[in-house]
């Protein structure tokens, strides 16, 4: 478990840190540097390492971390990798993970990753010195990096795909397109083990129909798309499902195949019923109880105090917000939360002034 | 004035929002964001509070006010003070509720109970002139001061049993006297009720109509 998180100069966040949970809830307004958070775990480490998502015309396929974190950064007009450095411009950025559990082995508990902006690349710098094969001359000083990434195109250098801290995969409701796009190219792995069974089983409960299964299956022009069984032998296309069930599905089985240590989930309540949600919830609290832990974000109080509610004894509920782009932090309980809901204030949106 | 919502997607942020039907500035005087926050006004009744609030907001100098309506009514809305002094910088709190049926002594007898159920510390500074119906009390909690203006709605002139903020609407529509504000508000149509709202485009009109807001309003400008 990652239990604290700090940034310096990494995308919109000058500096700060977060104490995390095995369960945490990023609760705040926009531009509170919640997805960053999201983003900067995503990272673990590893920018360079392949994660389930299948990126439109990335270099690598399946996409590696940062193919999907420049995908969600894509601008019309703009695809290269300066939005990791703060304003674009700083020359260093840092990200620490501090983790008793997963460096017990070592005399430090901190990982950190380092990019370093030179002239038009960014220089990723791991903790780990033996991935740091590379070298270049920086100025005066040599450094050894063990990636690298354009400020102005999508290419990457990238020399190890190792995993250099506990696996993460981050679920996203902008990310749905990429993920079926994996599972199309994966199939035979999807459809060769029980994933797509047990999630299916698991969705019947949440909905009026009774799926057994779900498969790829052929459809004219080639292409291959997924396919939900019913009980009765009907099939629906997962597409012609709800959103809900569609994301619920995609993340079950992404989770499944990738069987990261930590889940982070941005936007939680998009497309997501109350039920369904509380079905996410019980699912979060088993994850931990497996020595897993989640990170999500929301907007939604409804969606904080079921999961928090579910999982009370492993779950934060972190405010977040930036004051002159410095994150700063706050827990508070779902009690806490309801009972400044109940006196007209919401933590919400008013984060940033309270004690 | 300029308003502050805590809560932005409330009824009372709706309905303050909504009077630029009216051709009233409020746009322009809602912030989305604070850094601090020294006063908030509290609404112990809802509707049309929020809209007269908005109002005053309007015929006010710059200063920046919190503004909300907690679930509970009326003098139970003293009992969230503990929740808004987690505001950090806060330092008045305006509370306005309807006299109702009871009176004004029974109502601060009210306040001043719950201050003492409440671990609050008060005093009371000033009553006001010609109105009982504005009281500044300061207060503390450890070593937190703070200052509370309770403003009661409801005129005397008007003659009913039940005194509320419609009082002082109805009055303006040309009623004397009827079973209650409220009802008679309620009767009007919504050209009418309009009709009276934009009358309060004149500050002069605010003055006169809603005397004991007005002149709470100005407390909260001034530094008292």
């Amino acid at each position: 478990m990652i239990e604290r998180l700090q940034m310096t100069n990494f995308k919109g966040v000058k500096e700060g840190s977060i104490d995390l949970s095995p369960i945490t809830i990023l609760v705040g307004s926009n531009n509170s540097a919640k997805s960053t958070i999201l983003e900067a775990l995503f990272m673990g480490m590893n920018p360079f390492r392949p994660v389930p998502y299948f990126i439109p015309k990335a270099v690598n396929n399946p996409s590696t971390v940062i193919d999907v974190l420049s995908y969600l950064h894509k601008t019309l007009d703009y695809e290269g990798f300066a939005f990791l450095l703060y304003n674009y411009s700083a020359k260093e950025a840092e990200i620490k993970y501090v983790s008793k559990e997963l460096e017990a082995n070592q005399s430090q508990n901190k990982n950190w990753l380092k990019l370093r902006r030179f002239y038009h690349k960014i220089y990723f710098t791991s903790s780990n010195s033996a991935v740091n094969t590379e070298k270049t001359q920086m100025d005066e000083e040599t450094i050894r990096y063990f990636g690298r990434a354009s400020m102005d195109d999508s290419k990457c250098d990238v020399f190890t795909f190792d995993t250099l801290l506990a696996e993460t995969l981050l679920v996203s409701p902008k990310l749905i397109v990429a993920g079926y796009d994996y599972l199309r190219h994966e199939w035979a792995t999807v459809v060769n083990s029980k994933i797509a069974r047990t999630v299916a089983k698991d969705i019947s409960t949440l909905s009026p129909e009774q799926y057994i299964d779900f498969t790829m299956e052929p459809v004219i022009g080639g292409k291959l798309d997924i396919n939900a069984y019913l009980e009765d032998g009907r099939r629906i296309r997962l597409g012609d499902l709800g959103e809900g069930i569609q994301s619920y599905f995609l993340s079950r089985i992404l989770f499944e195949l990738a069987n990261p240590k930590i889940l982070l989930w941005d936007d939680i309540e998009s497309h997501l019923n109350p039920r369904i949600l509380t079905a996410l919830a019980e699912w979060f609290g088993d994850l931990v109880k497996q020595g897993k832990q989640v990170v999500i974000s929301t907007h939604s109080l409804e969606a904080a105090r079921v999961i928090a509610g579910i999982n009370q004894e492993q779950t934060c509920v972190c405010l977040s917000f930036l004051k002159d782009s410095v994150l700063d932090t706050r827990s508070l309980s779902i009690e806490q939360m309801e009972n400044l809901k109940t006196a007209g204030i919401d933590a919400r949106t008013t984060e940033a002034l309270l004690i | 004035m300029k308003m502050y919502f805590l809560d932005p997607t409330s009824r009372v942020s709706i309905n303050i929002r909504r009077l630029r039907r009216l051709s009233f500035p409020v746009q322009r005087l809602i912030l989305s964001t604070v850094a601090e926050l020294s006063t908030l006004v509290v609404l112990g009744d809802g509707s049309p509070e929020d809209e007269i609030v908005g109002i005053l907001a309007c015929h006010q100098g710059n200063k920046t006010v919190g503004i909300t309506k907690p679930e509970k009514h009326s003098t139970d809305a003293f009992r969230e003070i503990r929740q808004y002094l987690k505001i950090r910088s806060i330092n008045k709190l305006l509370f306005i509720l309807d006299q109702d049926t009871s009176s004004l002594e029974s109502i601060f007898s009210t306040v001043e109970s719950i201050f003492r159920e409440q671990g609050i510390t008060f005093q009371l500074n000033r009553t006001f002139g010609d109105t009982e119906k504005v009281r500044l009390y300061e207060c503390s909690i450890g070593n937190r001061h703070f200052a509370v203006i309770t403003v009661v709605s409801g005129l005397a002139e008007f003659t009913c049993n039940q005194h509320m903020i419609e009082d002082h609407l109805i009055m303006l529509a040309g009623f004397q006297s009827g079973a209650s504000g409220k009802a008679q508000w309620q009767s009007l149509s919504s050209e009418e009720k309009l009709g009276v709202l934009t009358l309060l485009k004149d500050k002069d009109v605010v003055e006169v109509a809603f005397p004991q807001h007005y002149f709470a309003f100005e407390l909260v400008e001034s530094d008292c």
